[in-house]
C-alpha cells in the first residue's frame, strides 16, 4: 500500500511546498479526500429542464450521468453498467426514456433502476434486478446548481455553501427579468495541475499583467472598469474552502443603483432594446449583459466567475480540464443573448483575447515549479493588512492571496482529516 | 450570383497562406466591412449569431485580432517563442453555401 505524504509538511499558513502542484502521491489523496468526500458541481438546472433530459460528466475522475426521470426528480448515478463495469451512455446531453449497455443489453431506468436484462433465464434465480441498479450518488441543487458527492455523510449542500450563499444569489441576478441558462462551452486542457487553476480565479494581480493584450483590445471606459487593482474591491475568505474577490463594486448588485449612466459600448444594444422594452428594462438588461464584478470561487471545482462558469476537471497530477461555460437570459431578448456571446468569445476560449495569455502562466507555473526541491509557492500576499469582518469573514484588499489561503485551508482540513476550515 | 469550387478554393488557399506567412494586415483586406470571420465549434449549428463560436469576428474584431497577433504586448513575446511547427494542410474540398456573400467551404 502506498504511504500518502505528509500534508503537514507541505502547507503553511503564508506558503506552500513546490511539490503540492507535481506530487503523484498527493494527487491520489487528493482525488479520495477531496472529490470524493466534499459537494462536487455536476450541472446547471438549464442543462436538463425536461424529463428524460441527461448530460454525462464526471465527479473526480468517475464518470457520471446527470438525469431528469419522469418525476422531474435529477438523479447523478456512475456510468458504469452493473454487469462487467461498462459505460452505459457516451453521449455528452440528450433525451432518453432508458440508458442500455450497449454490451449485453441491460437496460435502466432514469433513476438507475436496471429494469431489463436479456435472457435472465441464464442465471437461474440468482440474479436480483432491484438490487443492482447503476449506482447513485447524493444530490442536491441551491438555485440552478446542481451538486453530487460520493458521501453520505457530509453536511448539507446549504450548510457546505453557506456564505457563499448569498453570492450565488447576487450572481444569478444576471438574468434579469429570466432564469440563467447555459449556452454553450469552451472547453481545453493544460498541462498542469488542477490547483493552478483553482487559485487562478481568485488571483486579480494577474490581470493587468497578463491580461494587457485584453486591455488593448477594448475601448478606455471599459480599460477603466477593468483596471482595479487600486479600486476599493476585495477578497473575502467565505468558509469551507469558498471565497469572493470583488473586482469592481459597482457591478456587485446587478439591480442596484440602474440610473448611473449605460456604458458606452453597451449603447448601441440599448438603442436596440428600447425597441420593445421600458426605459428601466432596458438598463436592468444591459446591467445583466455586462456580467457582475466579482468571481465567486466554489471549493473545488465551480467558479461564478463574472459573467461565466468556470469548471475545473482533474485529468491527472499535470493536466487539468477546463470549461468556461457561456451563461444568458433563459427567454430573454435574443440581441442581449447575442451580445454575451461576443463578449464570452472576445476573453474566452482557444482564440479569446484572455485564455490563451492565462494558459500560458498556468503552464510555465507547472514547469518551473518542478526547478530545485524545498522551494515554497508563496502564499502570503495582503497577510498584513488581512482583518475580520463581524461575520467572521477574513478580508483583504483584491490582490490579495486570500481567496488562495481560503481554499488551501480548507484543503488542509479535507486531506489530514482534521475539523473544517 | 455565387462562386465556383475553383474560386472558393483559390480564396482559401490565398488565406491559409496569408496567415501562415504572418501577413495579418494583407488578410484583412479579404473581407468587406459587412463580413464575419467566423470559427464554429459546433458543426451543426445554421444561426452562428445565436451561437457560441470559437470565433465571430466583425470588421471590428478582426481589426483587433490583428492588432493583438502582431502588436499584443505579452502575445507577441509568446508568439515568437511558441509559433506552431505543425504541418497545415487544406484538402477534401467541398463547397457547401455559395451565394454573393458567403463562403463556408469543408476541408
Amino acid at each position: 500500500m502506498t504511504a500518502f505524504p505528509d500534508v503537514k509538511q507541505l502547507l503553511a499558513e503564508d506558503r506552500a511546498d513546490g511539490s503540492i502542484y507535481s506530487n503523484p502521491d498527493l494527487y491520489d489523496m487528493e482525488m479520495d479526500r477531496i472529490f470524493m468526500h466534499n459537494w462536487i458541481w455536476v450541472a446547471h438546472r438549464s442543462e436538463l429542464p425536461e424529463p428524460g433530459e441527461f448530460i454525462t460528466t464526471f465527479v473526480g475522475s468517475h464518470p457520471v450521468i446527470v438525469s431528469r426521470d419522469r418525476q422531474g426528480v435529477v438523479h447523478v448515478m456512475l456510468n458504469r453498467c452493473r454487469h462487467r463495469g461498462a459505460t452505459v451512455c457516451e453521449q455528452k446531453h440528450g433525451k432518453a426514456a432508458s440508458f442500455v449497455c450497449p454490451y449485453h443489453g441491460w437496460a435502466y431506468g432514469l433513476d438507475g433502476a436496471l429494469r431489463g436484462v436479456p435472457h435472465q433465464d441464464g442465471y437461474t434465480g440468482q440474479l436480483d434486478k432491484s438490487k443492482l441498479p447503476l449506482v447513485n450518488l447524493r444530490v442536491e441543487e441551491y438555485n440552478g446548481l446542481i451538486f453530487a458527492t460520493f458521501d453520505k455523510s457530509i453536511m448539507s449542500l446549504e450548510d457546505w455553501l453557506g456564505r457563499a450563499k448569498p453570492w450565488i444569489d447576487l450572481f444569478m441576478k444576471q438574468g434579469a427579468y429570466w432564469p440563467i441558462k447555459t449556452m454553450g462551452e469552451h472547453k481545453f486542457t493544460f498541462p498542469g495541475n488542477w490547483k493552478i487553476q483553482l487559485e487562478n480565479t481568485t488571483d486579480a494581480y494577474h490581470f493587468p499583467i497578463v491580461h494587457k493584450p485584453y486591455l488593448d483590445s477594448v475601448d478606455q471606459e471599459t480599460e477603466d472598469t477593468f483596471s482595479f487593482l487600486d479600486g476599493e474591491g476585495y477578497v473575502e475568505d467565505l468558509g469551507h474552502g469558498h471565497s469572493v474577490m470583488v473586482m469592481i463594486p459597482d457591478l456587485v448588485d446587478l439591480e442596484e443603483d440602474l440610473d448611473r449612466p449605460i456604458p458606452m459600448r453597451f449603447e448601441k444594444l440599448a438603442e436596440d432594446l428600447s425597441k420593445d422594452h421600458t426605459p428601466q428594462e432596458v438598463r436592468r438588461i444591459v446591467r445583466a449583459v455586462g456580467g457582475t464584478g466579482f468571481n465567486l470561487n466554489l471549493f473545488p471545482n465551480l467558479a461564478c466567475s463574472m459573467a461565466f462558469f468556470r469548471v475545473l476537471r482533474p485529468l491527472s497530477v499535470n493536466e487539468t480540464e477546463i470549461r468556461h461555460i457561456a451563461i444568458g437570459m433563459d427567454g430573454g431578448p435574443a440581441i442581449a443573448n447575442q451580445a454575451r456571446l461576443r463578449l464570452h468569445e472576445h476573453f474566452q476560449g482557444p482564440m479569446g483575447f484572455g485564455t490563451p495569455d492565462d494558459a500560458e502562466a498556468w503552464d510555465r507555473v507547472q514547469r518551473g515549479s518542478l526547478a530545485g526541491r524545498d522551494i515554497p509557492i508563496l502564499l502570503n500576499r495582503g497577510i498584513g493588512h488581512e482583518a475580520k469582518r463581524e461575520n467572521g469573514n477574513l478580508y483583504s484588499d483584491v490582490s490579495a492571496e486570500t481567496g488562495m489561503r481560503a481554499a488551501y485551508r480548507q484543503w488542509f482540513a479535507d486531506m489530514t482529516e482534521e475539523n473544517e476550515a | 450570383m455565387s462562386i465556383s469550387l475553383n474560386d472558393a478554393v483559390e480564396l482559401v488557399t490565398l488565406e491559409a497562406d496569408l496567415l501562415d506567412d504572418g501577413q495579418f494586415t494583407e488578410w484583412l483586406k479579404l473581407y468587406t466591412q459587412s463580413g464575419f470571420y467566423i470559427i464554429p465549434i459546433d458543426p451543426d449549428a445554421d444561426d452562428y449569431a445565436d451561437t457560441l463560436n470559437y470565433a465571430y469576428d466583425d470588421a471590428e474584431m478582426r481589426q483587433k485580432r490583428v492588432e493583438r497577433l502582431i502588436g499584443g504586448a505579452l502575445f507577441q513575446q509568446l508568439l515568437q517563442h511558441r509559433q506552431s511547427g505543425c504541418f497545415h494542410a487544406t484538402g477534401f474540398w467541398n463547397l457547401m453555401i455559395s451565394d454573393v456573400c458567403s463562403v463556408a467551404p469543408s476541408c
